[in-house]
């Protein structure tokens, strides 16, 4: 489809169909060169000669992005079964309250000097600001394992159910609107 | 007594007189402080909660039926809610600028020409929000009604695009706000009273320039059309959400 817009393009000027002709050609007359030469040093097959995988800063980075979408795949939906649109299961929203609660003493673990200069949507206030990141950390632990407590000992929907989801779920929102950028 | 009788008695700041006439129409009324309400409840419902979330995204409809039939409503509806009546050149807006303060100048039946580029800066930037909200995530449990439609990557860009430009309209509120406030007390030119009423006082007008209705049934028409082709975008979405279980 490339070459058919490409000639349509040159047909109104030669030198310049001229031209397109050079450039459309130039892969095929690439693949005809010498078969037995060495593969291409930009191959996408090969890796890049220097690195042996990932750098340790790099796989902290990844681990805590993993450590947030676990925490939020258990967490979302809780929030579905207290604001009603699932119905609520009791030994669900308990085993997914427990699994929010572990995975939020786990957020911090990612979140270390050597990181601050991969690319991620971690702000730079984070290291600038430690304290309050900290404290948000802090407050997310809570307020989980308040409302894992709240669901571990009650079988049926607790009263304050909404009110404990809500507390958490705007504990990650305060902290995202502080030290993660847009 | 400057030509024209641009410069208004005082009492224009009690009851409009009587001979006041219509230049807003009252869609172009209903339409400022519904958009008010909506705005307003679309930032309250976001700082309360994800339990406010479903009031959110309704504000988030009725701001985009909203802006979008005032876009259309600018142009079919009446004289002064066109824009082509009262937005003007950067030139003649310049000029006014450099006037302003200087009661002298003239009033104008509809926009002023400085309050004519707010219009537009408003319009947009709710667009803009509105528009992104369909899309749009907040990282831990909702999502908007088109998130089906999109990437988790393009998601995460249009929610960043979501808050900035809210940031963007705070200021321009606030501009938009005091800019009013301003043509109260330094010009004399009551403009909340006329967006409330419709009625701006006659001295402050040209012959003909009062228009004669709303026309109020077209813009009705306008806004249930475009409620329904939304209805039906959203209804026909596909369904997703951050929930995986």
């Amino acid at each position: 489809m490339i070459k058919r817009s490409l000639r349509a393009l040159g047909g109104h000027c030669p030198p310049l169909a001229a031209a397109l002709a050079l450039v459309t050609a130039l892969p095929a007359a690439a693949g005809n060169m010498a078969p037995s030469a060495p593969p291409p040093a930009t191959s996408p097959a090969a890796p890049p000669a220097q690195d042996n995988g990932p750098s340790a800063a790099r796989q902290m980075v990844e681990y805590r992005q993993a450590v947030m979408i676990i925490m939020r795949s258990n967490f979302a939906p809780l929030a579905g079964m207290a604001t009603g649109k699932t119905a609520f299961d009791p030994a669900t929203a308990q085993l997914r309250a427990d699994r929010v609660a572990m995975l939020a003493a786990m957020v911090p673990d990612g979140f270390v000097e050597i990181t601050k200069d991969e690319k991620s949507r971690a702000r730079s206030q984070i290291w600038t600001h430690r304290a309050d990141f900290d404290g948000h950390a802090k407050d997310l632990v809570t307020r989980a394992e308040a409302l894992a407590k709240l669901l571990n000992a009650d079988a049926t929907k607790p009263d304050n159910f909404l009110h404990a989801v809500q507390a958490v779920g705007g504990t990650c929102d305060d902290c995202h609107d502080d030290f993660r950028s847009r | 007594m400057p030509s024209g009788a641009e410069r208004a008695p005082d009492r224009q700041q009690a009851d409009p007189p009587s001979d006041a006439k219509l230049v807003w129409d009252l869609p172009v009324r209903v339409c400022h402080w519904a958009l008010l309400a909506a705005v307003l409840g679309a930032y309250v419902t976001h700082r309360l909660g994800l339990a406010w979330y479903a009031v959110h995204v309704w504000c988030g409809y009725v701001v985009l039926v909203l802006v979008a039939a005032r876009i259309v409503w600018g142009v079919v509806g009446t004289r002064h809610a066109r824009f082509a009546s009262f937005v003007r050149s950067p030139a003649s807006t310049w000029r006014y600028l450099w006037t302003w303060r200087d009661g002298a100048t003239a009033r104008y039946a509809g926009h002023n020409p400085l309050g004519a580029y707010m219009v537009v800066v408003l319009l947009l930037l709710l667009l803009g929000i509105a528009l992104s909200g369909l899309f749009a995530n907040d990282q831990i449990a909702n999502t908007g009604p088109l998130y089906g439609y999109v990437s988790a990557a393009l998601s995460d860009q249009l929610s960043g695009w979501h808050q900035r430009l809210f940031l963007v309209l705070e200021i321009a509120v606030g501009l938009h706000v005091v800019a009013v406030l301003a043509h109260r007390w330094l010009r004399h030119e009551e403009l909340i009273g006329p967006m409330i009423s419709g009625k701006k006082p006659a001295q402050w007008l040209r012959p003909g320039d009062a228009i004669r209705g709303s026309r109020t049934w077209l813009a009705l028409l306008i806004v249930l059309l475009l409620a329904l082709g939304l209805a039906r975008l959203v209804a026909t979405a596909p369904p997703a959400s951050l929930s995986i279980f």
